[in-house]
């Protein structure tokens, strides 16, 4: 089984206003950086949201409280 | 539905169904049921032939390791196995029960030392045979009723007890336990020395609604898994779904009726987690 958290960031509104989802982990395996850290061809105006699957358990609770539909746990 | 289920189930769970409860005449025809059960009654202190209380210094060694764990599970899959279940299903189980009794608990006779605790509640014949377990009921045997051992049971819920149902071997139900983590010796062996063939996972796991949680933290201290974590900073219990038996015992512990079982079945990521 492998785990993958896709975060689409053109959907996701600044997670720093929302962050729902950041704050439902149990794991504590989103992570948010700032603008200006541009990361894998990220560039966008707002802070960039970001999951680690290492951490992630596969709970899904992150895209059940996601508004935007901009997390997805996606389990093969 | 778990392995067992599927091989013993006949389409309902291994524990609900009424062909897998040991009777007098299952108990007769079954030399397995007469090993199991006595074996648990004969080694009442050095349970499955392996003293707990030394450790497994041989386990940790490289390849010798290997082969002993593979020959202690060998010996453990043919003797008495379980699996941690919620109330609910507790008192399922003591429905299709027409026995039951209150014995003393051996782990808890071995580890600590009392012969007082009666937490093991074995029930249809293995109740009845109870009588001739001289090791295992030191502190006495009670024939209890129905009623009273639904009530015992969910007694031991309120206050924190993990409930599991145990096979002589599986699929052969013979008992219920009330257990706690470091003086059961199944969820020792499990949470401790990694022997995940002893004691199996719930058919549910907890989830939490997080906008009733007010973070008092009361579940923290009711699981025994480690599978709650409190977040001072949100103040919101977290759960981790990974390590969670699916006992229910948190459900009690919560005055604002946020947690609620999921059937594992529905939780992609814990479908195979046993």
């Amino acid at each position: 089984m492998k785990i993958n958290v896709e975060v689409d960031n053109t959907r996701c509104i600044n997670p720093l206003e929302c962050g729902k989802c950041m704050r439902v982990c149990p794991t504590m395996a989103f992570k948010t950086y700032p603008p200006e850290v541009r990361k894998k061809g990220m560039n966008y105006d707002k802070w960039i949201l970001d999951c680690l699957p290492f951490e992630c358990i596969g709970c899904g609770k992150c895209e059940q409280v996601c508004s935007a539909g901009a997390v997805k746990v996606v389990i093969t | 539905m778990c392995q067992w289920c599927v091989e013993h189930g006949d389409g309902k769970k291994w524990y609900l169904n009424t062909r897998n409860y040991i009777t007098k005449e299952l108990f007769d025809s079954k030399e397995e049921i007469r090993t199991a059960a006595d074996m648990l009654l004969r080694d009442s202190e050095r349970m499955f032939g392996i003293d707990m209380k030394k450790g497994f210094p041989l386990l940790d060694k490289p390849i010798i390791g290997r082969i002993v764990g593979r020959s202690v599970r060998k010996t453990i899959e043919k003797r008495e196995r379980g699996q941690v279940i919620p109330v609910e299903e507790a008192k399922s189980i003591l429905n299709n029960a027409n026995m039951a009794a209150l014995v003393s608990c051996v782990c808890r006779q071995s580890q600590l030392g009392i012969t007082k605790a009666k937490y093991c509640l074995p029930f249809t014949y293995l109740a009845d045979y109870g009588k001739e377990w001289p090791d295992c009921s030191k502190g006495g045997i009670n024939y209890i009723s129905i009623e009273e051992a639904k009530e015992a049971v969910e007694k031991a819920a309120h206050r924190g007890f993990v409930i599991s149902v145990y096979g002589f071997p599986v699929p052969f139900v013979g008992g219920l336990c009330m257990c706690e983590y470091p003086s059961c010796m199944a969820l020792k062996s499990r949470l401790d020395y990694g022997m995940d063939y002893l004691i199996r996972k719930s058919e549910f796991v907890a989830s939490h609604d997080i906008d009733k949680c007010v973070g008092c933290g009361k579940c923290v201290g009711k699981c025994q898994f480690r599978a709650i974590l409190l977040s001072r900073t949100l103040e919101k219990a977290l759960f981790n779904i990974k390590e969670c038996f699916g006992c229910g015992v948190c459900i009690y512990a919560c005055e604002q009726n946020a947690i609620s079982l999921v059937p594992r079945q529905q939780v992609p990521a814990v479908r195979e987690e046993w």
